[in-house]
């Protein structure tokens, strides 16, 4: 059985590896509501502005209704590298499937196939189709090639427990290396005893166990990332 | 937990990602979950039916009310098959009591009302906490995730009214023009059938949207408790610790592998010799044979029966024959040396032999022991007395100099005597990183070891250039940090230096650093 996880990595030509994070429905539902809310709250205002015009105003509050309803999205998705003003407040992105940004076609199709996920009158079609696909698209996703993924979260440089640096003793893959230098950021939140039991699995590297092997593991974190 | 056997990829999550871990646990086994899911709801609806079944619409709402305990089966299953276990429905059965020792009357009544309900309800659930303890982990928790766990819920609400909507006007969608059924507008006067469509309707839309709601809990819990006790890295510490064991195992083995290794023999003919020799026992396990292994047994059967695979070796080996004539010496020296070993008779079991090999061994482990005693006796006398010799002690100092900065050696040991001679040796040869890699490890040491500059092992560049940068007066401090800028461009960018930078770091060396000469 192969371990779930939420990350998708997939290869561009050039051969860089991009980690996507596809966005299931829930945090969808309130980024399309953050949407709503703010467009319904310009047409409201927008109303008033327009009442004063009479016949000729609801007219051009229709048209106004017609454009922010089916084109509100496409255009803050194209010229907002692919967020709407609702999934910059979710951490939420439109992107190509193969990483690259949204164009307009793919935005055009994706939009107006609302209709289709809407059906039949409450997103049941848009929900089943997020629910049956791995990457959670609707079909109009599917139909555009997109994916609504969740953003990269910014990276800090990390503030290390005050211990004297320890070399180490082997060469450490990459990976290995961010892994001890992510257990020296977030040992301050663990659990002293947890965070011990966690350094007595690395006692053949630190060749100590307790606070003695815990100690000596942040010392090489601090010696990996560098620095007084 | 045992890391390796986790279902899921353990990281630090944000919460709305985490709730989309479990929605792709529950896509992936969502068949387990539909079965316990059909059972549970079989059972709700064998119990209420037969008091509602005047008013299906109350049973509706019973249901409803009832979902937590539905949501204990979705739970089961999620939590069974993250930690590799099945969840079938005999499992489900079977782990009965498991499932509703706790909290289930709380979770039926004041809890059903919590707004994080599918969040906590594996500290219930699981870890099987009441009361004050269930109290308190529920805050460590909620702590953070409570706000997406609140936003998950509303999600729930949203998601069954709507589908419930849905699936409403599917059905009416569905009716032929003119058709004199009417979906909508009836919820005055509500006929039985009527009530029963609604019963129908409202399930589909629980059993499609109450999963997911679970499932989403469940992940928000399963992240929590990732950032809380880091199974993240314990998964990572446990590669790294057995690619660490293996690695030493391996040096350890070498020794004795090469030992082992045959005489060079003919190319491909010992692995296939040794893959024959290893697979030919092994037969498929009963039942059909499948075609891949067939071929397999087909090829090994071929490898050994058919003479034109046969490898035979030739091997010549000097043995010694008496002749009888050689001095007595010569002959013991030669039988010592060549002489064939008797293969050892498996004789009848004397007890006399028994005790001539048990004394033999007391005998050889004393010799070790006396041995190893006397050695020992005569190192311990070497390190006590080892000022009488002239050995060096080991000298208490409060700061080390470390042997190597940044991978570079750092030991006044190391350097030729005219530092800036060597390296124009080097650079003129066109090994000018060779040449700049001396200059600027040999100012390092000198800073180290003459001027009293204290920096650590993991000392960078520009820990160093900063250090320096206290230490020295601005003459000999801005040439440091020439060279330290020439040293990393050339380092890291493989930018040479041109010829005339180069001979200036060289005439500028001495002066900064008092090269000795």
């Amino acid at each position: 059985m192969k371990a779930i996880d939420t990350v998708r990595t997939i290869e561009t030509p050039e051969g860089v590896e991009l980690n996507l994070r596809p966005a299931g429905p829930v945090v969808r539902l309130w980024a399309l509501f953050v949407d709503q809310v703010i467009v319904w709250m310009v047409l409201m205002f927008a109303a008033f502005g327009l009442a004063f015009l009479g016949p000729l105003g609801l007219g051009l509050w229709f048209i106004l209704m017609f454009l922010a309803q089916w084109l509100y999205p496409v255009f803050f998705e194209v010229m907002g590298g692919g967020r709407t003003l609702g999934k910059r407040w979710l951490g939420l992105r439109v992107i190509m499937a193969d990483g690259r940004p949204i164009g307009w076609g793919p935005s055009l199709i994706r939009n107006l196939l609302r209709v289709v996920d809407g059906l039949p009158g409450a997103y049941t079609v848009g929900l089943v189709s997020l629910l049956l696909t791995r990457n959670f698209q609707r079909i109009g996703d599917l139909a555009a090639g997109t994916l609504v993924v969740h953003e990269q979260s910014s990276v800090f440089a990390p503030v290390l427990p005050e211990v004297e640096p320890v070399p180490l003793a082997q060469p450490l893959t990459l990976e290995e290396q961010s892994a001890i230098l992510s257990f020296a950021e977030r040992s301050p939140r663990l659990t002293s005893a947890r965070a011990e039991e966690l350094a007595d699995v690395l006692s053949p590297m630190t060749g100590a166990r307790g606070s003695e092997g815990l100690k000596v593991l942040l010392g090489m974190a601090r010696y990996l990332w560098g620095g007084q | 937990m045992k890391p390796g056997m986790l279902g899921f990829v353990p990281r630090t999550r944000t919460a709305m990602e985490s709730v989309d871990l479990g929605l792709s646990l529950l896509q992936v086994h969502w068949r387990e979950v539909a079965g316990v899911w059909g059972l549970q709801v079989l059972v709700l609806l064998g119990l209420v039916l037969p008091f509602f079944a005047r008013a299906p619409l109350w049973s509706l709402l019973i249901i409803w009310w009832l979902k937590p305990w539905l949501d204990r089966g979705v739970l089961f299953v999620l939590s069974r098959v993250v930690f590799g276990q099945s969840a079938s429905l005999w499992d489900f059965l079977g782990d009965w009591r498991g499932v509703h020792r706790t909290g289930l009357v709380a979770g039926l009544l004041w809890r059903r009302f919590s707004p994080m309900r599918s969040y906590v309800l594996p500290v219930a659930q699981l870890e099987g906490l009441r009361g004050g303890a269930y109290h308190t982990r529920a805050r460590t928790l909620t702590r953070q995730g409570g706000g997406a766990a609140f936003l998950l819920t509303c999600s729930g609400w949203v998601f069954t009214i709507l589908t419930f909507i849905g699936f409403l006007a599917l059905v009416q969608g569905m009716m032929p023009p003119g058709s004199r059924v009417q979906v909508w507008g009836r919820f005055q006067s509500m006929t039985l059938g009527y009530q029963w469509f609604l019963l129908a309707s409202g399930i589909v839309a629980l059993t499609l949207t109450e999963p997911l709601f679970v499932a989403g809990g469940f992940g928000l819990y399963l992240n929590r408790r990732t950032h809380l006790e880091g199974w993240d890295l314990e998964l990572a510490f446990r590669r790294l610790a057995a690619r660490l064991v293996l690695f030493v195992i391996l040096l350890l083995s070498m020794p004795s592998l090469r030992a082992q290794q045959p005489q060079p023999a003919p190319a491909d003919e010992p692995s296939a010799k040794v893959e024959v020799e290893e697979q030919a026992p092994t037969y498929p396990p009963e039942g059909p044979l499948r075609p891949l292994e067939e071929a397999g047994l087909r090829a090994q059967r071929l490898l050994k029966e058919d003479p034109s695979f046969k490898h035979t070796e030739e091997v010549r080996v000097l043995t010694y024959e008496p002749s009888g004539r050689e001095p007595k010496w010569l002959r013991r020296l030669l039988d010592a040396l060549f002489a064939k070993k008797e293969p050892i008779q498996p004789s009848e079991t004397k007890s006399s032999d028994f005790l001539k090999v048990f004394w033999d061994i007391i005998a050889l482990i004393g010799k070790i022991l006396l041995v190893g005693g006397i050695l020992a006796f005569v190192l311990w006398l070497v390190y006590r007395f080892r000022h009488r010799l002239g050995l060096p002690m080991a000298v208490e100092a409060s700061w080390e100099a470390p042997p190597a900065v940044a991978g570079l050696d750092i030991r006044l040991e190391s350097l030729p005597p005219d530092v800036p001679a060597a390296a124009r040796i080097l650079f003129v040869q066109g090994e000018a990183r060779s040449a700049l890699a001396l200059l600027y490890r040999a100012a390092l040491a000198e800073l180290v070891h003459r001027k009293g500059m204290e920096i650590p092992i993991s000392a960078t560049e520009g820990d160093c250039l900063r250090a320096a940068g206290e230490h020295l007066e601005a003459g000999p401090a801005s040439t440091f940090q020439a060279l330290t800028r020439t040293w990393q461009r050339l380092a890291y960018k493989d930018e040479v230096p041109s010829r005339e930078g180069f001979e200036t770091l060289c005439e500028a060396w001495p002066v900064a650093f008092g090269g000795r000469s």
